[in-house]
């Protein structure tokens, strides 16, 4: 009997060399990379500013020989700095993670290889681990890649560079975002492998991608009641912080339809678990790792069964071998 | 002498429409086998379900005695299989392509296997030509090689002769007798090609509208018809609807 | 080519528009793409609603609690909500759906023909190219057109069926305004899928390439001129955001404005529904309109001088 592992680990290697050799994974990422950079610089330059009119309105204020120490300097967490890198990730990496999954079906469909795998003494268990395997290395590759040049960039910006439980919080958000983008990778790649027409496949993903990255969040996000005026109904009222929580225990079940359309959207909980981890929602900020994590575990395990569904979903499922060797 | 494929009542159906009907065969070990039909006959079908890619409705085969079914994994030890078109990856060497196909069907000694596959095939200068680049019949001589890294015992041909010119085909010819005569390869060949059947192989089976019309050795049809010409007169005269 | 190039362009262009309307309706994506869009601007009229409903029941129980504190009770912040806001989402909608669907739209009126190889048997007839060029534009125009008139329609059922709108002619002209810039920002998207599909040699290539322009249109360009951070990008009230005072941003917003066209188109639906005063970005309507116009124009000659330069022996597209 074949070794399955061996084939295993030769299909796996043959998806990294392929996108490798083809560039796809240095375009993906270098697209990925740039969006996150843009984002982090551009974070900076954000707050540079804030920060030199604060020294302006404060320089301002003791030439006048008036009292400075009302203003409030701008509090500086490099961390949050990389809320727009997290926003990137859901969206592109998303994108990268269906562009991916495409491409792993299509170099197989309308050719013969498909054909001449499986006439191979090789599972069809093999044959999708193997595929599965390979795209989640790449996927683990190029979002090592972003999220390192990332950390390096935060610590040039905020010049103090960051400590070992910064690095850490990264590498947990890196990780989860791992799973989050392999979901993707996993929905082209099913839809890839079963639709009539691959083109019809990718844009099906897109659309799945655009109702749960970007639609449904921002449905729960409009839902949301302080967000109907600008600049929130409750500030325009008035109202104040405790009496603002009174009134919104009134609107519970609006609250939970809210909350379920939110809950729909695999990137929300990318965007809660990582929030809460970099201390970007101001409730998490300062808090240990540890308690974060076990806070917003509920998240994690969310994006895991999606990510297991999605597996299933793609073994349980026959190769329609008619359809995908035809040219 | 041994048989290499044996098919009983094997059935292919997709809803209403029969692909294949109560199709039994028993083809020797090193014999090369020709498989007549016009297109859509179900000789396509018939290669899918012997080489594993398709499960059948109804009936059995094996292959070398491994039935296709239960002991799937050891029936495609024993296969090799070039489809009509082989397209492999394009953007890969010739070699990569086979080492790839080499590993997962566990040759032991990849490197070594294709140079010796790619000299037995008359193009060891093709090796580190991608694959994208070749012409049809270059990329059919490395879809073979492919087939026949492992060695199989048997070797499954759909419609080889397809799209090439004359000089490809005679190509094809030699190396189907090379593999036959010096690897004691077992053959499968599809083809529509009349002419085909008569210089390679040494029996024929005609398959008419997913039904057995006729299967005998080629020495038996040339007994009993003469030459080539009544060969085809045979095959039209077996298949009505293919001559109007 | 024919002897009188402009009765040969005239030719061309009836049948060709016609077929594009054809293929359109047939093709699977398409429709669910517009179903998609359909089913967002209901949503956003149920959403205009129950943010009016939701911002009355909080007045309403904010008022005896304020009442009770002895705080000056504000006036109701409905008041104050002009009636096109009511349709704010329609701005993310289209941004997000319409684009997208505009841009398969452009991208298979040429695709199909590629796809069935109907392309090198068009160009080998006695056709002006122009003439097929500007069919294909027409064509696009027309389904992007029909798109929004039955978004329109649903908007304005809703305007009328929802109780305690003042509908003056001022919304009706905002309604007309907002629909003419969607219009135009939906035809750069169209216009980019059609040049994308005629200039690249596989059907996935050519996609993939105008939705990442997309991608950076709608997500990335924002941020670089004016810090709004990705998702922010899609709440259309961020029209209202300033962009930081510093020499970085008003550098990014001179160099990449101009190409910004999400942002330009954002900025001035949001100005139409009264749901942004623009006052103090950077952004000026006039600037916005401009930048939309002169890119619909740029692609447009693009594209046909991409049909026109189409190599007609070229039949080696695939998926």
């Amino acid at each position: 009997m074949i070794n399955s592992t061996t084939q295993m680990s030769a299909i796996a290697a043959k998806e990294i060399r392929d996108a490798v050799h083809t560039h796809l994974l240095a375009i993906l990422t270098g697209f990925l990379v740039l969006a996150a950079m843009v984002s982090l610089s551009v974070s900076a330059a954000a707050l540079h500013a804030e920060y030199v009119s604060y020294i302006e309105s404060r320089d301002l204020l003791l030439s006048l020989g008036k009292d400075a120490s009302a203003l409030v300097p701008p509090a500086f967490f490099p961390l949050k700095l990389m809320r727009g890198f997290v926003e990137h990730i859901e969206i592109i990496g998303a994108v990268l993670g269906i562009v991916l999954g495409y491409k792993a079906a299509a170099v197989e469909r309308g050719h013969s290889t498909l054909a001449l795998i499986l006439t191979r003494p090789i599972s069809r268990f093999t044959f999708l681990g193997g595929k599965v395997l390979g795209n989640v290395a790449l996927i683990v590759i190029g979002l090592a890649t972003t999220f390192s040049i990332g950390a390096l960039a935060l610590a040039i910006i905020s010049g103090v560079g960051l400590g070992a439980t910064d690095l850490l919080r990264i590498l947990t958000v890196f990780g989860m975002a791992s799973i989050y983008v392999s979901c993707f990778f996993l929905l082209g790649f099913i839809f890839t492998l079963n639709f009539k027409r691959m083109p019809t496949a990718l844009l099906a993903a897109f659309a799945v991608w655009l109702a749960l990255v970007l639609i449904a969040p921002q449905i729960g996000d409009t839902l949301d009641p302080d967000n109907q005026v600008a600049g929130g109904v409750f500030r325009t009222l008035g109202v104040p912080k405790p009496m603002e929580k009174e009134i919104i225990k009134s609107f519970a079940t609006y609250e939970t339809i809210r909350d379920g359309i939110e809950q729909a959207s695999p990137a929300k909980h990318l965007e809660r678990f990582s929030f809460a981890v970099l201390g970007i929602k101001d409730i998490y900020n300062g808090q240990p790792l540890a308690d974060v994590v076990r806070d917003r575990m509920s998240d994690a395990w969310w994006l895991l069964a999606t990510f297991a569904a999605l597996v299933l979903a793609l073994f349980l499922r026959p190769l329609n071998i008619t359809r995908l060797t035809k040219e | 002498m041994t048989t290499a494929i044996r098919t009983e009542k094997l059935t292919k159906r997709y809803g209403d429409f029969t692909a294949l009907q109560d199709l039994s065969l028993d083809i020797k070990q090193g014999e090369v086998f020709g498989f007549l039909g016009h297109n859509g006959a179900g000789k396509t079908t018939t290669v899918n379900i012997l080489t594993t890619l398709l499960a059948p409705t109804s009936g059995s085969a094996s292959i070398c005695g491994h039935d296709i079914a239960s002991e799937s994994m050891k029936a495609r030890e024993r296969i090799g299989y070039v489809p009509e078109n082989v397209r492999l990856y394009d953007t890969m060497t010739a070699s990569a392509n086979l080492a790839y196909f080499a590993k997962l069907s566990g040759v032991a000694n990849p490197a070594q296997r294709i140079t010796e596959t790619l000299k037995l095939l008359d193009c060891p200068e093709l090796a580190d030509k991608k694959v994208g680049a070749m012409s049809k019949g270059l990329r059919q001589r490395i879809g073979l090689a492919q087939a026949i890294l492992h060695r199989p015992d048997v070797l499954f041909l759909d419609e080889p002769t397809s799209g090439l010119d004359p000089l490809g085909i005679k190509t094809l010819r030699d190396l189907i007798s090379r593999l036959n005569r010096g690897l004691g390869m077992t053959i499968f060949m599809n083809t529509h090609l009349i002419s085909e059947v008569s210089r390679t192989c040494t029996s024929i089976a005609v398959l008419n509208h997913g039904r057995l019309a006729y299967t005998d050795t080629i020495a038996g049809v040339l007994k009993r018809f003469g030459n080539d010409k009544s060969l085809e007169d045979l095959y039209l005269s077996l298949t009505p609807e293919a001559a109007a | 080519m024919n002897d009188t190039p402009f009765s040969a362009f005239f030719l061309t262009l009836v049948p060709v528009t016609q077929s594009g309307f054809s293929l359109a309706l047939r093709d699977g994506t398409i429709v669910l793409l517009a179903v998609m869009f359909f089913v967002m601007v209901l949503v956003s009229a149920y959403l205009g609603w129950s943010a009016t409903e939701t911002v009355n029941a909080i007045y309403a129980q904010a008022v005896p609690v304020l009442k009770a504190q002895g705080m000056q009770i504000p006036p109701n912040p409905v008041g104050d909500m002009p009636p096109l806001s009511l349709f704010r989402n329609m701005v993310t909608y289209v941004a997000l759906l319409g684009a997208l669907a505009a841009l398969v739209l452009g991208h298979q009126t040429v695709s199909s023909d590629r796809k069935s190889g109907a392309f090198p048997l068009l160009l080998s007839r006695p056709i002006s190219r122009v003439g097929l060029a500007v069919g294909k534009i027409v064509s696009v125009i027309t389904l992007i057109a029909a798109l929004l008139l039955l978004a329109a329609t649903i908007n304005v059922l809703t305007m009328l069926v929802l109780p305690g709108l003042s509908v003056t002619g001022a919304v009706w002209t905002g309604l007309i305004k907002f629909y003419a810039v969607s219009m135009l920002y939906m035809l750069a998207l169209g216009l980019l899928g059609a040049l994308c599909a005629t200039v690249f040699r596989t059907e996935s290539m050519s996609l993939l390439i105008p939705v990442t322009v997309w991608l950076a249109l709608t997500f990335i360009l924002p941020q670089v001129t004016a810090n709004i951070g990705p998702m922010a990008a899609l709440n259309p009230v961020s029209a209202n955001l300033v962009a930081p005072d510093s020499k970085f941003f008003a550098a990014t917003a001179m160099i990449f404005g101009p190409i910004s066209i999400a942002e330009s188109y954002r900025f001035l639906a949001a100005s139409v529904l009264e749901i942004a005063s623009g006052a103090g970005t950077t952004t000026t309507g006039v600037g916005a309109i401009l930048s939309l116009i002169i890119t619909n124009l740029v692609l447009a000659v693009a594209f046909i001088f991409s049909i026109h330069r189409f190599d007609g022996s070229r039949s080696d597209y695939r998926d």
